[in-house]
């Protein structure tokens, strides 16, 4: 036995050493906080997150708070990264479409590309080579389909992108952003095209350019972006036209303000583009908008006041302001940020040391939620951790893996 | 059962000088470069000098992982140094039974006992040493923090948790993981790595010349296998055919299926393949 003791002593004590670690020794002791509910239904603020950083150890911690409490970066596994891969994509609408149809929606992941109704969910591809790549769920019958169809491209290895969707009666309008061939009098740019296709077996019925962007001004740089409205049905489509000063120019250094944002409408119905009325009042950088079914919403906040403000697309009307939250109601002091999603328009606030969210109704601006973050330890100790805390980010987390 | 016991203490008195080697050479580069730097903070902060005479950051108030982070060379080193020899001596582990004096493998492939036996002594060798480094790491850390108690007037430092001072150093934070998940993770790789070096090792030993091809390719092969469900998503342009959690269980699978391959074709060629 005597021969066997240093085999015996070292297997012992390492085992005994490792086990001790885990049980007692790996604990991080850092504090846990939580999302609690202050007013309103509990369950919408399930998803909500904050983000941001625990600062109370030598090296800053990454953490984000919910309802289910914290969750330090650190304490993140192997299996926590790699489940967490996509995470930017498998969210929303795709997080629920994943759930429901698992098999078709493998390897899709152009968010914009997806058109869903109650019979069917269909995803478009393209590029200039292939053309047009239609899949389809029948969700009655859940038969899948596909064709594709040719279409006609000035640029035969220019870009390519679906950004838009719809099935209107038994055709299917999708928008494209292409190559297009320079002129006399412009540049080559991108612009986009509606291409209506028989829903039933895919033959092109029409390709027709739908914008004629150009850029004029001198020392004005010009983006145009389209807004994402779901996968839902709808009859307009809405580019946002951002128009930004270039202050420097070199180069290593590129500086640029943005001065001015538009709003146009494209309806399926009438085949027209059309501009909505600018809003009077002054160019505010912090406006963020937002495209839910027949209207336009959009948000404006200062370190007070949060407003919404939409835009009705049927009619052209605007409704300025018809919401406003002020941090006062809420006994906050700043407006962090504001963000829609859902019928929801959530808004970061302020209080002290402490964050607070706010969930309200986009349709009447109600407030259907409101929640804190709460230390969750000895309150002798609350003041001192919350004053470590800094949460700046706000999202609402529906991803799946 | 006897038998495999008896083997793995051989292999554990075969290596034991160069194990506490190993463990000398760590506690003397991590304390001395500790008393070091402390002393010398601690003096300059007793005499009152700023950063610009004496050179080097003085903070208000010391702490263990600040200590640790200002020696992270010295900390570093020895590890590494551990890491080089544990790893070398997985393949050595076999071949000085080959090259060593009166060619052992001789008496050890002639004993009266499955030969499988012999690869499983060794693995369990191979582990002990690691797991032994790392609590002996751990041990001497909460040493460490002692010696800085000790060298640090109370006035001077502040508190702090042991796994702040754990996870402050990238290579000590990898070791010692705060989670057992992720330390399961982590040594279950180290586990797999040693087993498919164990199968290369006896593939070279069975065919010889043509055996390094075999060795060469069987370690390429089974590192690709391994790799390729981690990195696909970097592969891929945009999303993947499999979903994250689908990749999760086929990177578990072939983490199962490596070792199991690896050690019956050890086993296979322990029994039918090698000469001496």
């Amino acid at each position: 036995m005597k021969r066997y003791l240093l085999s015996v002593v070292l297997g012992l004590s390492t085992i005994g050493i490792l086990c001790t670690y885990y049980l007692y020794g790996a604990v991080d002791h850092l504090p846990e906080f939580k999302l609690i509910t202050v007013q309103g239904d509990a369950q919408e603020g399930t998803g909500i997150e904050l983000n941001g950083h625990y600062s109370g150890r030598m090296r800053s911690e990454s953490l984000t708070v919910s309802k289910d409490g914290s969750k330090y970066r650190s304490r993140e596994t192997l299996r926590d990264e790699m489940l967490s891969a996509y995470s930017w994509i498998y969210f929303g609408d795709m997080a629920q479409w994943i759930q429901d149809h698992r098999q078709f929606m493998r390897g899709k992941d152009q968010l914009e590309g997806f058109y869903k109704d109650e019979e069917w969910l269909i995803y478009v591809t393209g590029s200039t080579q292939v053309g047009l790549s239609v899949e389809r769920l029948n969700l009655k019958t859940n038969e899948e389909s596909e064709y594709t169809t040719k279409i006609p491209v000035q640029m035969e290895r220019g870009f390519y992108n679906v950004v838009d969707v719809q099935k209107i009666k038994d055709k299917l309008h999708v928008i494209t952003l292409q190559d297009t061939k320079a002129t006399q009098s412009q540049q080559p740019t991108l612009q986009y095209f509606h291409n209506v296709l028989n829903f039933d077996d895919g033959t092109l019925i029409q390709s027709e350019q739908i914008t004629h962007w150009k850029n004029t001004k001198k020392n004005i740089e010009t983006d145009y972006y389209t807004m994402y409205n779901a996968g839902a049905p709808n009859n307009y489509l809405a580019f946002t036209v951002t128009e930004n000063k270039i202050s420097d120019k070199k180069e290593n250094s590129y500086n640029s303000e943005r001065i001015a944002t538009h709003i146009y409408v494209y309806s399926y119905q009438t085949g027209k583009l059309i501009a909505l009325p600018d809003p009077k009042q002054q160019f505010n950088p912090r406006t963020n908008y937002y495209h839910e079914g027949d209207q336009i919403l959009y948000t404006t906040y200062d370190n007070q006041t949060v407003q919404l403000s939409r835009y009705h697309l049927a009619t052209g009307l605007e409704e300025r302001d018809y919401a406003t939250l002020k941090t006062s109601q809420f006994g906050a002091d700043e407006v962090q940020s504001v963000f829609i999603s859902g019928n929801r328009a959530y808004v970061s606030l302020m209080n002290g040391t402490s964050p607070k969210v706010v969930a309200l109704d986009t349709a009447d601006g109600s407030v259907r939620y409101v929640g804190e973050v709460s230390f969750e330890g000895p309150d002798s100790e609350r003041a001192k951790e919350m004053k470590l805390l800094q949460l700046y980010n706000l999202n609402i987390n529906e991803w799946v893996s | 059962m006897n038998r495999y016991l008896k083997l793995v203490n051989m292999e554990i008195h075969r290596f034991r000088y160069i194990l506490f080697s190993l463990m000398g050479i760590t506690l003397l580069l991590q304390c001395g470069s500790l008393i070091w730097t402390l002393q010398r903070v601690v003096s300059a902060k007793e005499k009152g000098l700023t950063q610009a005479e004496v050179g080097f950051a003085i903070p208000k108030f010391l702490s263990f992982p600040w200590a640790i982070v200002n020696t992270k060379e010295w900390f570093i080193l020895p590890i590494l140094l551990s890491i080089t020899v544990l790893v070398l001596y997985s393949i050595i582990i076999w071949y000085r039974d080959w090259f060593g004096r009166s060619t052992f493998i001789y008496r050890l492939l002639m004993l009266p006992s499955a030969r499988w036996v012999l690869y499983v002594s060794k693995l369990t060798a191979i582990l002990t040493f690691v797991f032994s480094m790392i609590a002996f790491q751990l041990v001497l850390l909460v040493g460490e923090n002692m010696l800085f108690k000790t060298i640090v007037p109370a006035g001077m430092r502040t508190d702090s948790t042991f796994v702040e001072a754990s996870t402050i150093n990238p290579v000590l934070n990898t070791l010692l993981p705060k989670q057992f998940e992720q330390f399961i993770y982590s040594y279950g790789l180290g586990i797999i790595g040693v087993i498919v070096i164990f199968t290369a090792v006896l593939l070279e030993r069975s065919y010889r010349r043509l055996g390094i091809l075999y060795a060469i390719g069987y370690v390429v092969v089974c590192a690709a296998a391994i790799l390729l469900p981690a990195i696909l998503p970097a592969l891929e342009s945009s999303s993947s055919y499999w979903y994250p959690g689908e990749i999760y269980r086929i990177e578990l699978a072939i983490c199962l299926i490596v070792p199991v391959i690896s050690c019956c074709l050890g086993f296979w060629l322990l029994r039918k393949k090698i000469t001496v």
